[in-house]
């Protein structure tokens, strides 16, 4: 009797003390109300730039949650949603549902664009060149210059890919990489393009995350190392990197990394930022939410989330006259720098 | 032919081929106890279907519900050295799940795990009504995942434990219409060991890159907890059961301010056999009679 006596009480106190936990949990309804207290709940507990972008996220609940009702549709839940979250200012933060997805346009829309791929095909290149995993490659035409256009990191191309590119250009005094317009991807594939501009391991990048619900629970930032690949092609002459204001996410990983380059120079625009890698959650009603989770510091430790740019000199913008005109002046000046350094 | 009280109170719950295959063995005559018994391994296969639950907060805030799926592997046998009061137990359950928000279609989460339990159990034999028990040590080997396809840098969440706990096992022979029927209930709590969990925000990237600080913790109650039970009826129509059960699987832990909790019902159909081992020379030739210890 006594055994079943401590046999009870021990798993009594088993129960009580492991219990259901529910840390990271939310516990909202399928309304519109709790569909917008969840929304409000993920981004206050788990998005990484709160206080970075000055954002008071208890206001915005104050300004925005009684435009939620009962009565609401759920066509408008989702816009009052959207412009609760655009008050971010992030590109990176996204609501899905089943109208469509919120995007903060507020970081490129309102820039030059900086960038038309036919004036570079046609006009520089004039027709002759080479599509490789997403990468556009060739030579200036009556330069001898290489040029190398990544459109996306969404895959990362082969080492053999590489290989073939950089042989290809090998004779080039200088490499143009360009990589105006490229939205993002992984960061691995970054990283793999990267890595064939060095000679020695070099400190990436470093990373961080959030380690608690509070706005400024973050881990220690970590170093990233970036080491060149043995065996392959590697690419130490003069570079010029091409950046405008839609060089996003891991394109700004990328070019944050390569600015710290000494054989690099960075030419265009400021990129878009975008340098928080998202995480996505859920609501209760299925709409999925994307949002900055994990801040990105450059090689030097600071954060790239406003973008990087280049130095005065060659920061440059142009509108769509120039281009009309067959022109790209952010080329021009990168053919200028690489094939009249001195001056 | 001599056999051990122990092993003739079990005998009329075994197919009728054991007892051939033994006695072709025992040599009339013979002592008992002169030669190690023989130890049949006692194997069952299952199949289950049923309900899934899961919540894990690294990928999504709330419950999950669907349905899950098994494949049960289990194995007993009297432990070699003291036959007549232990056995050992190895449990491998495959499971793959599917689970989705309660009221939506969509943020389908896949789950699957490979789960690996052993045990010895001491033998208490056989109590007045009829009962049997057992209960001992276990240790639990559990690795799996869980994937979010709608998820974009967090798709999935991995799972791995090893932890030690108790495990019991308790039956009873009985007799329905005519047909022996051997009903069961094995449950498992888990109490103690590690297990691998990622920070609040970080990336498995980060993971990759190297950053492994704190991915194991300690799994004591108060952090995670985990029971499942096997609830049983094999009914003898031959020299292979058919088993009929419900198996229930709770997990609950927390780390990093994050929660995962997970409980599947299944109800699982399969086979219940003995196997057994002679060495011809040796068992055959020998001339001794051989007693059986039954692993429960």
């Amino acid at each position: 009797m006594n055994i079943t006596r401590r046999l009870i009480a021990a798993c009594t106190t088993l129960t009580a003390l492991a219990g259901c936990h529910n840390a990271g949990i939310i516990d909202e309804p399928d309304t519109a109300e709790g569909n917008f207290r969840a929304l409000w709940e993920i981004i206050d507990t788990r998005y990484c730039f709160l206080d970075k972008q000055g954002v008071d996220w208890d206001s915005v609940y104050t300004v925005y949650a009684p435009r939620v009702g009962s009565s609401i549709s759920s066509y408008q839940l989702f816009r009052v949603c959207s412009e609760m979250l655009n008050t971010l200012r992030d590109g990176h933060v996204n609501l899905s549902s089943p109208f469509g997805a919120s995007y903060y346009r507020g970081w490129w829309d309102g820039y030059p664009a900086n960038y038309d791929s036919r004036v570079v095909t046609l006009g520089y290149l004039r027709g002759d060149y080479q599509q490789m995993g997403g990468i556009t490659y060739g030579t200036i035409q009556g330069t001898g210059v290489g040029y190398m256009h990544i459109s996306s990191f969404e895959s990362a191309p082969g080492e053999g890919n590489l290989d073939f590119i950089l042989n290809q250009l090998s004779l080039s005094p200088g490499l143009v990489v360009d990589v105006r317009d490229n939205g993002g991807g992984m960061l691995t594939a970054a990283q793999t393009i990267a890595e064939r501009f060095i000679s020695e391991p070099v400190t990436g990048a470093y990373l961080c995350h959030k380690t608690g619900p509070g706005h400024n629970d973050f881990s220690e930032p970590r170093a990233v190392t970036f080491t060149p690949p043995a065996g392959h092609i590697l690419w130490s002459k003069p570079v010029i990197l091409l950046t405008n204001r839609s060089t996003f996410s891991a394109a700004n990983y990328f070019a944050a990394f390569m600015r710290t380059l000494p054989n690099v120079t960075q030419v265009g625009a400021t990129t878009g930022g975008g340098g928080g890698m998202p995480f996505s959650s859920s609501l209760p009603n299925g709409w999925t939410v994307r949002f900055s989770a994990c801040p990105i510091l450059d090689p030097r430790g600071e954060l790239v989330e406003d973008g990087v740019s280049p130095a005065p000199d060659n920061e440059i913008n142009f509108d769509l006259s120039e281009s009309a005109r067959g022109c790209d002046p952010i080329l021009d000046r990168a053919l200028d720098l690489l094939l009249h350094p001195a001056e | 032919m001599h056999l051990s009280a122990s092993a003739k109170g079990f005998m009329m719950m075994r197919p009728a081929s054991l007892l051939a295959c033994a006695a072709m063995i025992c040599a009339p005559g013979a002592s008992a106890g002169e030669q190690e018994p023989l130890r049949p391994v006692t194997v069952s296969y299952m199949a289950g279907g049923g309900t899934a639950h899961v919540t894990d907060a690294y990928l999504a805030p709330f419950s999950t519900t669907g349905w899950g799926t098994a494949f049960i592997y289990e194995r007993s046998q009297a432990l070699k050295s003291r036959p007549d009061t232990w056995s050992r137990l190895l449990s491998v359950e495959l499971s793959l799940s599917r689970t989705h928000r309660n009221n939506t279609s969509n943020g389908t989460m896949w789950g699957a795990a490979v789960d690996v339990e052993a045990a010895a159990l001491r033998r208490f034999g056989q109590l007045p009504c009829g009962l049997r028990l057992a209960v001992g040590p276990s240790a639990e080997l559990l690795a799996g995942a869980y994937y979010r396809p709608s998820n974009s840098n967090n798709p999935a969440a991995a799972r791995a434990a090893l932890t030690v706990g108790v495990t019991g096992r308790a039956a009873l022979g009985v007799n329905l219409f005519g047909l022996p029927v051997d009903l069961s209930y094995r449950p498992s709590l888990q109490l103690l060991g590690a297990f691998f969990a990622p920070s609040y925000g970080q990336l498995y990237y980060e993971i990759y890159e190297g950053d492994s600080d704190n991915l194991c913790r300690f799994a004591w109650p108060g952090k995670r907890l985990s029971y499942s039970h096997l609830l049983a009826a094999d009914l003898c129509f031959g020299a292979t059961q058919l088993r009929l059960g419900y198996s229930l699987r709770l997990l609950t832990q927390e780390a990093s301010h994050l929660s995962v909790n997970a409980a599947t019902h299944l109800f699982v159909i399969g086979i219940t056999t003995d196997f057994m081992t002679l060495n011809r020379r040796r068992d055959a030739d020998s001339g001794i009679a051989r007693r059986i210890a039954y692993s429960f």
